[in-house]
């Protein structure tokens, strides 16, 4: 459990950090928290020539409330900020859920959001939860910047799409209608293990109980975080009730793929999905409804 | 001579760990904390095939790394490729033992092949890395049934890969199945288990050349097997050999076994006169370190319509990995813990320890009685369902009553009789079935199934067998000061003995506590014993301190008595006083009795005689299965055990507690399984999953005080046995959960993973209900 050798930089600007890219290419990989690589390094699975520490680039650390609405925070942001943030809450409680389910509090303290969206771990929370939101991220290289749905990131399994001197440096995260009603629900073992299966849902309903909007996804079923979109059209137009519900996660739990013989083979993880599919749209119709009810008040 | 009038009797006493304050504060002291001048770090090259020919191996281009001091394949260092020394074996039993390093054939993954020294761990890994090794894989053989007629034999020179087999009976064994009217069959597994110390294993060997002595500090169970086995494998005198054990993260049976890493660091400092160190990372603890578990067991129960157990006979299979490195050890007390406390006219547990291309098992909390006693649970499962009889009924019926003891199984444990000696064990098993609510458990099941909710019972006994082996010495020397300093040749690793042994002596001694220090851990101390291990150390090192203490009383009362010509009744220690207790003024310096009754000081020498005892313990379990993640809550959690004379009931409930948890862990979330060509799946603790203290349910402890007959003190060991009737309770329960589906879970451990296999499985046979 002792990495390769490799050269170590830690540039104080972002702009020092994107020139070290720039020059290294596939060569060096940027250390955010290191809650993942740093233990992909002492098992020599991955071997990086050079390393990037972004931690001491104090301009990746922020969040904002945008102009337009919703929440711009900064790729070096810890997640136990966003965790605890009230600004975070206020702005999209859906992602302080999120933040807080990962890992534990070592692991959050140190973890940053940047990071843990460019790891790409199947499974996880915060990549599926963003993508649901219709997220945003900015991505930079040297000298240019471009911005991209964050559900774009995702390659396949702790595979993203960036170019080796691009760094996702920034995330923007919509507002979440004060009427929504989100839920998030996981399958893991263990207390503090690796989330397996997560569900995400987002449904809002008019006065009748019809849903107007449905945003779902589910992430460990697949390489990259499932959006199902054709289940979110599905659900448009009807009534909030279990039999729907249980429909719809039905037809969700056949696209599970991903599997491994030991935590959660396929059968399992449809297992999972399905009933925890159920649980989370019966939990955002309940909120939705609740949303409503005090909207009017 | 009585202690202070202030003080109470230590014996029995609810005292907090004195050893707790450096492990809690971090400055404890482990193996790989420990700083030489000069010294290198080792690295091990080791086999990615789980069987292959070693064709060739190059360890030349790993000594042009930079950092690198030297790099050896196992034909390289001729002078340790002998057999590693194994645990006492049983008679009649065969032992096959690996080499430090394999040279030519590996035989599962993770065997050493090569090592590599360098100035630092970074550098011996890069070493590691640069080692060319050639392989010609050979087919694995990994089930553990296996057709003799077309499984390759897995070591030269023998006829198949069933290295041992051995009988354990009573009675007229299996004959007496042929008059049961009643027979029920079954297939139980038990899988394959990782311990996973929080501190893997380490070894750090100084030696001093110019003195021809070794001195080791090894994180091990049993000090003076580690002693002995270097002293065999490096051809040095015993008394120029010491090992010492620093404190140890934890161990759970593992740490028992002498390993070859050992032998390597050891010979490697002598080789290149440098301190040497080696230190195993968390891949090496899953894939090196002993395994434990994996029993396969073809049984049948006999019974007649009543429910009375007629014969009971269980022929099963030991998967002992690539070597047989525990002389069949935990496949033994398997055989003697299925018997458990119930009335067993005539047994017969028969057993093939089988070799496969695995690491090799050995002891793990338990070591062999959570298998027995889950065989013999499950099977009682069984036999209530044949006929027609509530489960804790059923039981009930079998319980040995408390005037049938002593209760002569008819077993023998290495040609002597498996007597159980002491307990009420219908009283414990009744105090369980009522505190777990058993008659009102079935309305309240109905009840929450109606609502989603899926629970169930579980209720299971058994008699944990501890203090084997019996023979250890313990030295109780006091000096003139009045400190008392206790030596034992057990180490712990978080059992208490610091604090329950200076119980121990302080109680026989009449001493004040706080002048009472323990060491253990230190061949240098020159104790006999063989360990801990086995639920063993308090019976057998406990027993003997309690004598050696008595005997240095002794020899100071019959000094203070001449000194005061007063009654030895009256006399009591205080501070540094020995004073006639009532009359204040008649008092005589410690300091003066010492030097009467033995000089500068007074050491006194003491064996533990005496035989395994058998003690009672019953769990009750209420789990709630969600149906559709297949993860098991616990809702509620009984034990009541028979502890014996209990030193210290604080640590008693930790030891119960802890056991419990590594046996919830045993059932519901940790598996050891390996794919069909032999490769390991779980290497890590993202795919192994430990219990964490957040999923650890509130146990709910009865105690039962019958000391044992077996020993002077009346001990019991308890370190097992919260773990030994956990896998058949968690069992019975989580099936009695899902029993809407109609499973039938024979086979543990019920991840949620193997759920839905059983699930699936069930699907497909179109039972479900």
């Amino acid at each position: 459990m002792k990495p390769r050798a490799f050269d170590y930089y830690a540039p104080a600007s972002l702009d020092e950090a994107l020139a070290l890219l720039a020059h290294y290419g596939a060569r060096a990989r940027p250390l955010a928290g290191g809650q993942s690589l740093v233990q992909l390094m002492n098992m020599r699975e991955v071997s990086p020539e050079i390393i990037v520490d972004l931690n001491h680039a104090p301009e990746l650390v922020y969040v904002h409330t945008a102009a337009g609405g919703g929440l711009v925070v900064g790729a070096m942001t810890r997640l136990q900020h966003l965790a605890t943030s009230a600004a975070v809450r206020g702005g999209n409680a859906a992602v302080t859920q999120a933040a807080n389910q990962v890992a534990f509090p070592a692991v959050r303290s140190r973890g940053t959001l940047g990071g843990n969206v460019a790891h790409a771990e199947p499974g996880a929370q915060l990549p599926l939860v963003l993508s649901v939101l219709d997220a945003q991220v900015t991505v930079a290289r040297q000298g240019a910047r471009r911005t991209m749905p964050l559900a774009a990131v995702f390659g396949s399994a702790r595979e993203n799409t960036l170019a080796p001197e691009e760094l996702l440096v920034e995330v923007w995260i919509p507002p979440l209608a004060l009427t929504a009603g989100y839920a998030i629900c996981e399958f893991r073992r263990g207390h503090s293990g690796p989330p397996l299966v997560t569900v995400a849902t987002i449904l809002e309903l008019d006065d009748a109980g019809a849903i107007v909007t449905a945003r779902m996804g589910v992430s460990g079923a697949s390489d990259v975080p499932l959006r199902l979109r054709e289940e979110e059209s599905l659900l448009v137009g009807q009534t909030a009730s279990e039999a729907t519900f249980a429909s719809i996660a039905e037809r969700a739990a056949a696209r599970a793929q991903r599997g491994d013989p030991v935590l959660a083979g396929v059968d399992l993880r449809r297992r999972a999905v399905r009933a925890l599919l159920l649980r989370a749209l019966t939990d955002s119709a309940a909120r939705a409804t609740q949303a409503e009810r005090q909207e009017g008040l | 001579m009585s202690r202070d009038a202030t003080s109470t009797h230590y014996i029995g006493e609810r005292r907090k760990r004195i050893e707790d304050v450096p492990l809690l504060t971090g400055t404890g002291e482990y193996a790989s904390d420990l700083r030489f001048e000069h010294m290198a770090e080792l690295a091990i090259v080791r086999s990615p095939h789980p069987h292959a020919r070693i064709v060739r191996v190059d360890a030349a281009p790993a000594r042009a790394v930079p950092g690198v001091i030297a790099a050896f394949s196992a034909r390289e260092l001729p002078e340790v490729l002998k057999p590693l020394p194994g645990s006492p074996r049983a008679p009649g039993s065969r032992f096959v033992a690996p080499t430090p390093l394999a040279a030519d054939v590996v035989r599962f993954v993770g065997e050493p092949v090569a090592v590599v020294v360098a100035a630092d761990a970074y550098s011996a890994q890069d070493g590691a890395a640069a080692v060319v090794v050639e392989y010609a894989p050979l087919p694995a053989v990994v089930d553990v049934e296996q057709d003799p007629a077309t499984t390759p034999v897995i070591h030269d020179g023998w006829a198949s890969n069933v290295v041992d087999h051995f009988v354990v009976a009573a009675g007229e064994g299996a004959r007496a199945l042929e008059r049961a009217p009643v027979v029920v069959e079954e297939t139980l597994a038990i899988g394959r288990l990782s311990a996973q110390p929080m501190e893997p294993r380490a070894v750090a060997a100084v030696y001093d050349a110019a003195a021809g002595r070794l001195t080791v500090y090894l994180a091990t169970q049993s000090v003076t097997q580690a002693h002995r086995g270097f002293s065999e494998m490096l051809g040095l005198p015993l008394e120029r050999v010491r090992v010492v054990v620093p404190n140890i993260g934890g161990a759970f049976g593992v740490k028992t076994r002498f390993y070859g890493e050992e032998v390597l660091a050891a010979h490697l400092a002598m080789r290149l006169g440098r301190p040497m160190r080696w230190v195993g990372d968390r891949r090496e603890e899953f894939t090196v370190t002993n395994q434990g578990r994996a029993q396969l067991h073809h049984v049948r129960i006999g019974l007649d319509h009543d429910g009375h157990i007629l014969a009971f006979v269980d022929h099963f299979l030991q998967d002992a990995g690539a070597y047989n490195i525990t002389a069949s050890g935990p496949a033994i007390n398997a055989a003697i813990t299925a018997h458990g406390p119930y009335r067993i006219p005539h047994l017969e547990m028969a057993c093939d320890i089988v070799l496969t291309n695995t690491t090799p098992t050995g002891p793990y909390r338990g070591a062999g009685r959570p298998e027995g006693a889950y065989v013999m649970e499950r099977m009682l499962d069984r036999a209530a369902e044949a006929t027609g009889l509530d489960r804790a009924e059923l039981r009930r019926r079998n319980l040995i009553r408390p005037e049938e003891l002593p209760y002569d199984t008819g077993m023998k444990r290495q040609d002597r009789a498996v007597v159980f000696d002491a307990g009420d064990y219908p009283a414990g098993f009744e105090q369980v079935v009522r505190a777990i609510d058993y008659e009102g458990f079935r309305a309240r099941q109905r009840a929450e199934r109606e609502r989603g909710v899926y629970l169930g019972i579980g209720v299971a006994n058994c008699l944990e067998m501890s203090g084997i082996g019996l023979g250890d010495s313990a030295r109780v020397h006091l000096d003139a000061s009045g400190d008392v300093v206790v030596m034992t040749a057990v180490s712990q690793m978080g059992q208490g003995h610091p604090t329950a042994y200076a119980q121990i002596a302080a109680e026989r001694l009449g001493a004040p506590i706080e002048r009472v220090r323990v060491i253990e851990g230190d061949s240098a101390t020159g104790v006999e014993g063989i360990g801990t291990f086995a639920s063993r150390s308090t019976v057998a090192a406990g027993n003997a301190i309690a004598l050696a203490a008595q005997r240095v009383r002794q020899r100071l009362l019959d000094a203070a008595v001449q000194q005061l010509e007063a009654s030895a009744d009256d006399l009591e220690w205080q501070g540094d006083d020995i004073v006639v207790r009532g009359t204040p003024g008649r008092r005589v310096a410690l300091r003066g009795v010492v030097a009467q009754a033995g000089g500068e000081n007074i050491k006194e020498v003491a064996s533990s005689q005496g035989t395994p005892t058998f003690g009672f313990q019953g769990h009750g379990v209420i789990v709630a299965v969600d149906p559709d993640l297949l993860t098991v809550e616990v809702r509620d959690y009984v034990i009541c055990h028979d502890a014996g004379t209990v030193v210290n009931p604080l640590l008693a409930e930790g030891q119960t507690i802890g056991a419990a948890v590594q046996g919830l862990g045993n059932v519901t979330s940790e598996e050891m399984r390996y794919d069909a060509a032999g490769q390991p799946l779980a290497t890590t603790l993202h795919s192994y999953v430990l219990p964490s203290s957040v999923d650890t349910p509130e146990y709910r402890l009865y105690e039962q005080h019958f000391p044992a007959r077996t020993n002077p003190e009346g001990f019991r060991g308890l370190g097992e046995g919260g773990t030994i009737p956990s896998l058949p309770a968690l069992a019975q329960a989580i099936e009695d959960a899902l029993s809407p589906f109609g499973v039938r879970l024979n086979a543990l451990p019920l991840t949620p993973q193997r759920l839905s296999e059983a699930l699936q499985q069930q699907a497909g046979r179109g039972g479900a209900a």
